[in-house]
């Protein structure tokens, strides 16, 4: 019996004109945790889905408890005692819960499919992980996201799993569910199962992991033992090789007195209240709060997405009447939503065309396109923000997260905006692409731009930010400036703990 | 999870129970307005008319259920309704006629489904097509005349006959649905077909060969097509080249109305029994009412397009309470 439930041997695995994994060699220990770290694009997906069985290594080999096995599907990797939790769910949302845990293994009786025995189990299932509350005949597409999670750990338990992999489970949490998220998981491993836990928040890292082995390009840089003496530094040169004080650019601007941006009294009921807020000529203003504080609501409904109840908006001190994206456009005010992928970017057309689809005005002649000025627009952006790879032709959905970020910043640039409305800019993207963005920010504010910055990661906001005004269950609750920030403080402040006596 | 109990959100979930309560309420009212609704005469003939409407839907609820879409279904159902007349006059075998009538509907069937699935082509341009050459079969087998046969045949037993009292065409209504319902919710298989449909990278992570299932339910439409070849040959007591008509058309509205999702994942073969049911019942009402007969087409698509926002509302509706 090997003191491994996982020995990954030299796996390597090639895609066409790619290495996405040069000779890997992972393990994990029953009952133990081991993180998985590494930027976008370092090869922690295409590993766990060797281990899924969604794609077969070039090379290498996989023992689980010592026994070589060959992962051709996903069922052998199931039956392997494997269960993965990837980020996208896999269920069936008009089945219920049961129907989707035992999905491709029903129970049988007499040769029929047996549902009461799988209602329950499921709830069983459901019950150890402390969700009895809800009934396993609930259809799927009724429950939370955080739920639908659930379901997919229920999957797992119920294959009775001894390795589960969790891939960036908390990216679509609460606090409270993380939370939640984090007793199952502690409950699992005290079971003795082996987890593998890949994340972007170093913070869980180091709350979490037994083992920490970071992965770029591929190849893997090393494996610590986590302890008292690894540091979110430590990990981030896991990653990438340099060190964190390097990342955020030196902020040489000083905003202005002069107010461009102002909201007044705005509500909408249930989900946001008395929203005032200003923003100063040259400012990065950073917007934070819990997932679920109505950070985002409270953007699209000043940019006239989401309706308001009350309240009034002004732009370089006169009132914006009829709000709505159309009009804040033509004040020079423009929003990067938070779901780049939905709402940012049309994913199945080609970067040139999103590049221009706000644009025609500037690459046409008498309501015709003009080819020329269109390839010389297009260049233009294209290398004002160095998009990678240059190729406009390419489908915005082949580029990485960063760039498509870039893309989404290209486009409204060329409306010539002077606000700017980020709303988490860097989410998803790697270390680098991040270090890119952040530059970018602060050259627009070199150039007179004012840019409001909602993020949910506290570093970037301090990294980032001249002031940071705090979200707390619909309300700003605290403010604080560059000279006041501290981590601390304002974890404080958006869980609802006042620091500020003002 | 403890939700309030809401009649109307219950009425949507549970469709073929809603349509049901539909029909009889349509059923009394024009009982008591018209004088010619209530007869045993005029109901037969809404359940006979409605009965190839209920095959091809049946078979259809697998395969929109199944995430797909099939055009062909009601011109796959005179092919082989053809086929099986020039069959049973060759050998006078009614039931080597049945078996012909299924085969070919069966191959046709798979055949969109290996289009679809292993070739990767658009469901409905396959099912466009697949449906034009059935067609074109069927009117060169024929060259354009319809195919009598004798009365001593089985078609002409089911199709033209009675059970008591009772059409064996309708008798055979309920018992395409129920076993239609048996094999989609009772059986393994039919729970795996539906989860193709609901999300097929769910399905095969499970393990499940979502082509092949696929191309299994583009073969039962098929089976269910064939079957419907029978008794239409029965109904119009000869094989003709040209029945289909709208029925194709009819088909895919009754499953819809009947609450099959053409996201796929969901749906009942009663509730598509129902809906097909609740069309024909529509058609009558208008011809109670002396409405042109014209105008039947137009309510058709004015039915479907209003339960399909019906639908859309309620499932608002539904979120809304969850919040």
């Amino acid at each position: 019996m090997s003191e491994y439930v996982l020995e990954m041997k030299n796996i390597s695995k090639v895609f066409p004109g790619v290495k996405a994994l040069d000779q890997v060699s992972f393990n994990l220990k029953a009952g133990e945790i081991h993180c998985l770290i590494g930027e976008n694009g370092a090869g922690k997906s295409t590993l766990i889905k060797c281990l899924g069985g969604q794609h077969t290594p070039s090379e290498g080999e996989i023992y689980i408890n010592g026994k070589k096995v060959d992962i051709v599907n996903a069922k052998v990797s199931r039956e392997n005692g494997i269960g993965v939790i990837y980020q996208e769910f896999n269920l069936v949302p008009l089945f219920t819960i049961a129907e989707n845990i035992y999905l491709g293994r029903e129970y049988k009786k007499n040769g029929l499919i047996d549902r009461a025995g799988m209602f329950r189990d499921a709830d069983e299932i459901l019950k150890s992980l402390g969700q009895e509350h809800i009934s396993s005949k609930t259809r799927v597409y009724e429950l939370s996201t955080s739920q639908q999670q659930m379901i997919e750990i229920s999957k797992a338990v119920s294959t009775n799993s001894k390795i589960i992999v969790f891939d960036e489970p908390t990216a679509v949490l609460t606090q409270k569910e993380t939370e939640l998220l984090f007793k199952i998981i502690a409950q699992l491993k005290a079971q003795g199962v082996g987890i593998i836990y890949i994340t972007h928040r170093l913070d869980e890292v180091l709350e979490l992991a037994d083992r920490i082995t970071g992965l770029r390009d591929g190849k893997i840089t090393s494996t610590v033992d986590n302890g008292p003496d690894v540091t979110k530094d430590d990990l981030v040169a896991m990653m990438v090789g340099r060190k964190l004080e390097a990342y955020y650019p030196q902020r040489v601007v000083t905003p202005s007195e002069e107010v461009v941006f102002e909201a007044k009294n705005f509500s909408l009921k249930g989900t946001f209240s008395d929203v005032n807020m200003k923003l100063h000529k040259g400012e990065i203003l950073g917007i934070c709060g819990l997932v679920g504080a109505g950070r985002t609501e409270t953007m699209k409904s000043i940019f006239g997405v989401l309706p308001h109840d009350s309240g009034e908006v002004y732009v370089d001190g006169k009132k914006v009447e009829h709000i709505s994206p159309h009009e804040l456009i033509k004040h020079g005010m423009v929003l990067l939503p938070e779901d780049r992928k939905n709402e940012g970017l049309s994913l199945m057309q080609t970067a040139a065309i999103n590049l221009c689809i706000p644009n025609y005005d500037q690459i046409s002649k008498n309501g015709l396109v003009n080819s020329k000025m269109r390839s010389e627009f297009i260049d233009k952006y294209f290398n004002m923000l160095m998009v990678k790879p240059a190729l406009p032709g390419r489908l915005a959905v082949n580029f990485s997260g960063g760039n498509q970020q870039k893309i989404i910043i290209a486009k409204w640039l060329a409306r010539n905006p002077h606000i700017l409305v980020m709303d988490e800019p860097t989410r998803g993207i790697d270390v680098n692409a991040k270090a890119e963005i952040y530059n970018i920010m602060n050259d627009l504010t070199h150039q007179g731009m004012s840019i409001v910055m909602v993020s949910s990661e506290m570093a970037e906001l301090m990294g980032v930010c001249d002031r940071i005004m705090v979200m707390y269950e619909g309300k700003f609750v605290d403010e604080f400036t560059r000279d006041e920030f501290d981590e601390q403080n304002l974890a404080k402040a958006q869980s609802g703990i006042v620091v500020h006596t003002a | 999870m403890k939700k309030k109990f809401n009649f109307f959100t219950w009425l949507l979930d549970k469709r073929e129970i809603a349509l049901t309560l539909l029909i009889l309420i349509m059923a009394v009212i024009m009982s008591f307005t018209t004088d010619t609704f209530f007869s045993k005469e005029n109901i037969f003939n809404i359940f006979k008319q409605a009965a190839i409407t209920v095959v091809l839907a049946c078979g259809l609820t697998f395969i929109i259920s199944g995430g797909g879409i099939d055009l062909s279904v009601a011109n796959n159902m005179c092919l082989s309704s053809v086929l099986l007349c020039i069959v049973y006059n060759a050998t006078g075998s009614s039931l080597l006629a049945l078996l012909t009538g299924i085969g070919v509907s069966a191959v046709v069937g798979a055949m969109n489904g290996v289009m679809i699935t292993k070739l990767g082509l658009p469901p409905f341009i396959v099912t466009m097509g697949v449906s034009n050459i059935c067609t074109g079969l069927a009117l060169v087998v024929t060259k354009g005349y319809p195919i009598n046969f004798s009365n001593k045949s089985l078609m002409f037993t089911i199709g033209q006959t009675s059970l008591g009292p009772i059409p064996y065409l309708i008798l055979l209504i309920p018992l395409f649905a129920l076993g239609g319902q048996f094999l989609l919710r009772k059986t393994v298989l039919g729970n795996r077909l539906q989860a193709c449909g609901g999300n097929p990278v769910a399905a095969s992570l499970s393990g499940l060969n979502v082509s092949n299932l696929k191309i299994l339910t583009y073969t039962i439409g098929g089976i269910f097509a064939g079957c419907a070849g029978f008794l239409l040959a029965g109904r119009l007591n000869s094989g003709n080249p040209s029945a289909a008509g709208t029925l194709g058309m009819d088909a895919i509205c009754a499953t819809v109305v009947g609450g099959t999702s053409m996201m796929g994942g969901g749906g009942t073969v009663i509730g598509s029994m129902v809906g097909a049911v609740l069309m024909q019942l529509i058609k009558n009402a208008l011809i109670q009412y002396e409405v042109s007969m014209y105008w039947q087409t137009t309510v058709i698509g004015i039915v479907l397009i209003c339960v399909c926002a019906l639908d859309l509302v309620s499932r608002k509706a539904g979120e809304k309470g969850l919040k």
